[in-house]
């Protein structure tokens, strides 16, 4: 079925609601980011670790408000959608761009923080030690590639995370779920944290791995989601 | 009550079932008119054909948890209400769920519309209108993203249709009554009551442009005054449609939607047992009520029966009325709901 | 409604539905209040109106046609056939026996004489009249 992007945005749109969309695109990524300065502030560079890994359980946790249980068996939640030939492109559509979304706030929350952690350091006025640190000489390729590494990694962890909590549709299951991820995260973090002293051929490879992670989780998270959802055409 | 009088009601009714065998003798010869007049010219008999239908199926089969599904042949009518009758768990959940191409698991063809082309896909479904038993909607939506979703979901649907239904309906209002207001965009689906949720189905589904309305147990949650109401919808669907457009609901309660059935469907287990236009069905059987003494004799002859120190009271098939002369009874037309009865109770597996 | 036509419908009568509004529609045609050529409502307008289902509307209508008052036209409806006023005269004829017929029964119950019962017809024709 054709479906062109403005419909797929569309789709997007329509499917997420006003205070899903403010909260997931602003108020939880800048909540995480003071967060992750606060935290950088008090104990260094490990408060970018503190904000991605509170964006673990953000994540899984907003996820289940927007498509929590769509996975589930016998669920009826999904019929109407299903009862239009357009319904299953509007679904994909919707979360194949939530999925870019996460992406994204992954990102700009990891540099965001990243970037005022440093400001912090150096005070209101001057450049960031973190800039200072990345533009000098030799170390660009070390900061940038286990930023890299951890923003796709944690990406990978609360892709999973979410997609994992679309099969409950329960509260409590879903929190469990969110604490996993950041723990997994967590420990994943602790690792990346000491990468920029590494050799960048290891962070050249540990970035691809964290890459591919990222990529196959995503289509996992799309397909897998959306071969669940076709399944509820079929009882048994 | 004599004798003279009884055989009299008795020979009366005879010739009003003989008639019946005659006009059928009649339609049946211009419907075959009609249906060569309808792949021809493509007209439809717009002052009432019984004999179109706008869905045939066939050996529909279906087993899943140790239920089983099995309608050999399924024609609905054009242009008519028809009602899927039968209790809980009798299959009509299933049957309308493959109906509406919400479930694909089964065996069969199904052929919709004057299509060529068996089974279901998109353009169809833009034309069927269909309800759950349930909500199907995701509970976190609100009445504005449902109406947002159907615009996506569906080419024919009408935003401002929706909004006045939802309005005569009394869903999404705030609490000034007017529309628009903060209840709208922010009444989740998962805080209306089930009634709310029937009619916000309803709503979306009549806010598009359809022929066909697959409705499953639409009056359940609903109060008896929009129980009313959705007849009076359904007829409303049906008369602006003249004769084009259909409507197919369930119901395990038939005596509520009894006003606006045109076509009834009996089913049990998995099987339709009986089926028929209800004018038709109302000759089929007829309600006697006689004398408690002759009650052993009835018992032998009726399709089903109750019995009670006072007399008893059961339905009896037309074509068995003369072997009741002699006793003194007295007949009457049957509800639909007393001949669902009888047939759900006699259920034998026994059909014509 | 067209025509003017007013239905009047007992739920409970004993009397199938559609047999009432056959012959409620009868007598209106019979008696010239629906003329030769105009349209009946169609089946489902009145089913609508009636709160009724449109099988109930449509065997009506059937049953006219096979009396000869009614004829269905292929895509506008049921439309009044010219009334022959030899055969409606002897319909009125009928009516009037059938008429007189249970007022005498009824009489014999209530056990009036005949002369009390012709009384009582000449007493309502001159109320008629006047």
């Amino acid at each position: 079925m054709d479906f062109s992007i403005g419909k797929r945005i569309r789709s997007y749109i329509v499917f997420t609601s006003i205070p899903y969309r403010v909260a997931v695109w602003l108020v939880i990524p800048a909540g995480l980011t003071a967060l992750g300065v606060w935290g950088g502030s008090r104990f260094g560079d490990i408060g970018l670790l503190f904000a991605l890994i509170l964006l673990e359980g953000a994540e899984v946790l907003s996820d289940s408000w927007l498509f929590g249980g769509i996975q589930a068996k016998d669920s009826e939640k999904i019929d109407y959608l299903k009862s239009s030939g357009r319904g299953m492109a509007v679904m994909g559509s919707a979360l194949v761009i939530d999925l870019a979304r996460k992406l994204l706030t992954d990102l700009g929350v990891a540099v965001l923080t990243y970037c005022l952690i440093g400001q912090v350091k150096t005070g209101l006025t001057g450049i960031p030690e973190s800039v200072a640190d990345f533009v000098s000489m030799g170390n660009v390729f070390q900061e940038t590639g286990s930023l890299a590494y951890l923003v796709l990694l944690f990406y990978s962890v609360s892709v999973l995370g979410t997609f994992l909590s679309r099969y409950g549709s329960t509260v409590y299951g879903n929190m469990l779920i969110g604490y996993g991820a950041m723990i997994l995260a967590g420990l994943a973090g602790i690792f990346g944290q000491m990468l920029s002293g590494y050799p960048s051929n290891l962070i050249f490879l540990l970035d691809l791995l964290a890459a591919a992670a990222a990529v196959g989780v995503s289509i996992l998270a799309v397909k897998a989601a959306m071969k669940k959802v076709r399944g509820g055409y079929y009882d048994e | 009550m004599n004798e003279k009088q009884t055989n009299k009601r008795l020979n009366s009714d005879l010739e009003s079932s003989n008639r019946s065998n005659n006009s059928n003798i009649n339609r049946s010869d211009s419907s075959n008119r009609n249906r060569t007049n309808s792949s021809n010219n493509n007209t439809y008999n717009k002052s009432g054909s019984r004999q179109e239908s706008i869905l045939q199926a066939q050996n529909l089969r279906k087993r899943y948890r140790g239920f089983e599904l099995s309608v050999p042949s399924l024609e609905l009518p054009r242009g008519f209400a028809a009602a899927l009758i039968g209790e809980n768990g009798a299959g009509k959940t299933t049957l309308l769920n493959l109906l509406a191409g919400i479930r694909l698991d089964y065996k069969g063809e199904i052929t919709y519309f004057d299509r060529q082309k068996k089974g279901i896909d998109g353009s169809v479904q833009e034309r069927i209108g269909y309800t759950g038993p349930g909500s199907y909607f995701l509970p976190q939506w609100t009445i504005r993203q449902v109406e947002e979703i159907s615009e996506l979901l569906f080419a024919n649907f009408h935003r401002d249709r929706f909004r006045a239904l939802c309005d005569e309906l009394g869903i999404g209002t705030d609490s000034r009554g007017g529309m628009g207001g903060f209840g709208y965009a922010t009444k989740e689906v998962k805080k209306l009551s089930d009634g709310n949720r029937m009619k916000l189905m309803l709503a979306a589904v009549l806010a598009r442009d359809t022929e066909l309305l697959l409705l499953d147990e639409p009056a359940s949650p609903l109060d008896p005054l929009m129980r009313d109401k959705l007849c009076d919808m359904i007829r409303e669907y049906l008369e602006q449609g003249d004769g084009e457009r259909s409507v197919f609901f369930s119901t395990h309660n038939i005596a509520d939607m009894e006003s606006v059935t045109d076509y009834c469907l009996i089913m049990e287990h998995g099987c339709i047992v009986e089926e028929g236009f209800v004018e038709d069905l109302k000759e089929k059987y007829i309600l006697v009520k006689g004398e408690a003494t002759d009650a052993q004799r009835a018992g032998e002859i009726l399709f089903s029966m109750n019995r009670s120190a006072y007399g008893f009271e059961g339905i009896c098939l037309a074509g068995n009325l003369e072997k009741l002369v002699g006793m003194d009874v007295a007949f009457e037309t049957p509800s639909l709901s007393q001949i669902c009865v009888a047939v759900m109770k006699a259920n034998t597996g026994m059909k014509v | 409604m067209k025509g003017g036509v007013a239905l009047k419908l007992l739920q409970n009568s004993g009397v199938p539905i559609y047999q009432q509004i056959a012959e409620q529609l009868k007598t209106d045609i019979l008696a010239g209040k629906l003329k030769e050529g105009e349209y009946l409502p169609s089946i489902r307008g009145l089913a609508k109106d009636l709160k009724i289902s449109v099988i109930t509307t449509m065997k009506a209508y059937e049953l006219l046609e096979a009396e000869g008052l009614v004829t269905a036209a292929q895509g506008k409806g049921f439309y009044v056939n010219a009334q022959d006023s030899e055969m409606l005269k002897e319909q009125h004829l009928r009516r009037v026996e059938e008429a007189l017929q249970e007022a005498i029964q009824a009489a014999q119950i209530a056990g009036m004489t005949d002369e009390e019962l012709q009384g009582t017809l000449q007493a309502l024709l001159s109320m008629k009249d006047s």
